[in-house]
């Protein structure tokens, strides 16, 4: 176990750096001068984009660059926002409990729901129980969420009336949203809980305890679903990634505020430091989530720390 | 002619597989049917996609306008049948960027081991803490938004998990006795990799790059939507949606049936890649 845990933080090192790096980079991938780009539509003398250039330190080696760009990004500081010239750990702070209510909610929604359809499919394995259980899901993985959003927009706000159309605040206007987001990978979550329950039950522990003369539903409440649901705790840290990316488009969809909002407008105003703060900041959350997760994984199943 | 016979056998077996599995059946028909639709686009539509009316603006499906017309009096059956042509595009092109990509560089870090693995598994390992839309979005920022760069974004964030899958399936494949006999004689490693290596791996890119088709049509439709991907006018499926939903007070079918276009491409490619998975290789059957 403590060898495991320290290759696997060794590596999540590793991976932040690489991610840094990357991040850092975007600026000189983008094609022309970032000055020019972020200076914009105002027309200004050579001498004053130098001034710029020297400010940003951008004079310096990008070697020297990455160095101040990571040490301040470890102390919090992502720079500013070329546009409101705000700095982008304020704005990230300010957006990120909107962004993180509706992952919550819709990861919370995901995990009872799907983990409710996998365990009936795969109790009632091969029914017409099962086999609608798994057409909902198929269903569920194919639907656009964006375009599940504004159905929902359609029947309940406009047709019904019954909840507000868009905006944040208060628990009426997160149902819908947190429902779109969520529905998706609780057909993901639904899947897997029953192909795992499936695995399970062919195991020879279950066989023992059915031979033991223990009733099916006992077999299946105390000795199979605990060990299925294992394998959920991967998929809901992975998962936490797809719906923290999902919360960008859901958010347009249902005009919340939030960090998705403010990165679709930051790319299309090609505001960079913005740009990086919001993908680094995203992707150092994803890693140390599935982290977590992988840590929580090996204490639940002790075989992982053999590896 | 004994060679011949044994390759043959086992794609009869996997069609007659693949066969009686009714819901790929069906996915690859009403996919085969989208294909059509949008090779035939300028024929099967009834109107230019982007033709505007100024009589028929927001009229409700009827027997002109099948789907209904939009808040230019385009009429939206046109417009999905030209989106087909779109969507089905990005899907095709950034899976063929992924496959491509993944599949050499998955090649490589199998078959060569030690430092060229350690270099590409840690780039891929890097690429996958980006959740997947949010490295697209990214790409595309550095890029700018249009349909093109969408299908590199896409592209390049499913690399990754084909350079697993196929980095995985080299491994084992390198240790079949035919593989390490075609070593010993000689071959160069460039033969070995792609005579006797690659076909051990195609099975899973196939069925993964099914898959991913419905994946990056799902992506792409999505960026398209909050404006990062096809731009307006263009009658891409989730373009349309975006124009459309400032009008989804005035009428349903505006939202409706481009929706129910990507659901059905989406739907249809899942169940096709479910069946072909399970004919190919039933031990894929529980991921």
């Amino acid at each position: 176990m403590g060898a495991y845990l320290a290759r696997r933080l060794l590596r999540t090192v590793f991976v932040l750096v690489g991610v840094s790096v990357l991040v850092f980079s975007m600026t000189y991938l983008v094609p022309g001068d970032p000055v020019l780009a972020m200076l914009g539509e105002q027309v200004t003398s050579g001498e004053s984009i130098e001034n710029v250039r020297r400010d940003l330190g951008l004079d310096r080696s990008p070697l020297e660059q990455y160095v101040r760009f990571l040490g301040d990004a470890v102390q919090g500081d992502l720079g500013r926002s070329w546009r409101s010239k705000q700095p982008v750990t304020e704005i990230i702070m300010e957006q990120l409990p909107a962004t993180l209510q509706l992952t919550m909610a819709g990861l919370g929604f995901a995990v009872v729901f799907g983990v409710t359809i996998g365990m009936i499919a795969g109790v009632h394995r091969n029914s017409w129980v099962d086999q609608l259980s798994m057409f909902i899901a198929l269903i569920g993985v194919s639907m656009p969420a964006f375009w599940l959003g504004l159905l929902l927009i359609l029947v309940f706000s406009v047709h019904l009336g019954w909840v507000p159309i868009v905006g944040y605040g208060g628990l009426n206007r997160l149902i819908l949203p947190a429902l779109t987001l969520g529905l998706q990978a609780s057909a993901i979550i639904a899947r897997i809980v029953r192909a795992s329950i499936l695995e399970e039950l062919r195991r020879d522990y279950v066989t023992t305890a059915r031979a033991k003369g223990l009733s099916e539903s006992r077999v299946l409440t105390f000795h199979a679903l605990r060990n299925a649901l294992i394998p959920v705790v991967t998929v809901v840290g992975l998962q936490f990634g797809s719906l923290l990316g999902g919360a960008v488009v859901i958010e347009t969809v249902f005009a919340r505020q939030g960090i998705g909002r403010v990165a679709v407008t930051a790319i299309t105003g090609r505001d960079f430091p913005l740009i990086q703060g919001i993908v680094l900041f995203a992707a150092v959350v994803y890693v140390l989530v599935n982290l977590g997760v992988d840590i929580i994984y090996a204490r639940l199943n002790p075989q992982i720390s053999v590896y | 002619m004994r060679q011949m016979t044994a390759p043959l056998s086992r794609l009869t077996s996997f069609f007659r597989e693949l066969g009686k599995r009714r819901g790929a059946m069906v996915g690859l028909a009403v996919f085969l049917m989208l294909v059509a639709m949008a090779v035939l686009a300028p024929r099967v539509a009834p109107y230019s996609p982007n033709a505007q009316s100024m009589e028929r603006i927001l009229s409700a499906p009827n027997r002109d306008n099948l789907f209904g017309t939009d808040q230019y009096g385009r009429d939206i059956f046109s417009r999905v049948i030209w989106g087909a042509r779109l969507s089905l595009r990005v899907g095709f092109v950034s899976v063929a960027i992924a496959a491509c990509v993944g599949t050499l560089v998955g090649l490589l870090a199998g078959y060569y081991g030690s430092r060229v693995d350690a270099v590409i598994m840690a780039l891929t390992d890097i690429l996958l803490a980006f959740p997947s839309i949010l490295l697209a979005m990214a790409i595309v920022a550095v890029l700018g938004p249009s349909l093109v760069n969408l299908m590199i974004a896409v592209g390049i964030g499913a690399i990754p998990t084909y350079a697993r899958v196929v980095r995985a399936s080299t491994l084992s494949a390198k240790e079949l006795q035919y593989v390490e006999a075609a070593r010993a004689m000689g071959c160069s490693n460039a033969r070995v990799m792609i005579r006797h290596v690659l076909p051990n791996v195609v099975a899973p890119v196939i069925v993964l790059s099914t898959l991913g088709v419905a994946g990056a049509i799902l992506t792409a439709s999505g960026l398209s939507f909050i404006g990062l991907g096809a731009q307006p006018p263009t009658p891409e499926w989730g373009a349309m949606l975006a124009e459309g939903r400032t009008y989804i007070q005035d009428g349903w079918w505006i939202t409706t049936f481009p929706g129910v276009a990507i659901m059905l491409a989406v739907l249809s490619v899942n169940m096709f890649g479910d069946g072909l998975r399970d004919a190919l290789d039933p031990r894929l059957r529980t991921r």
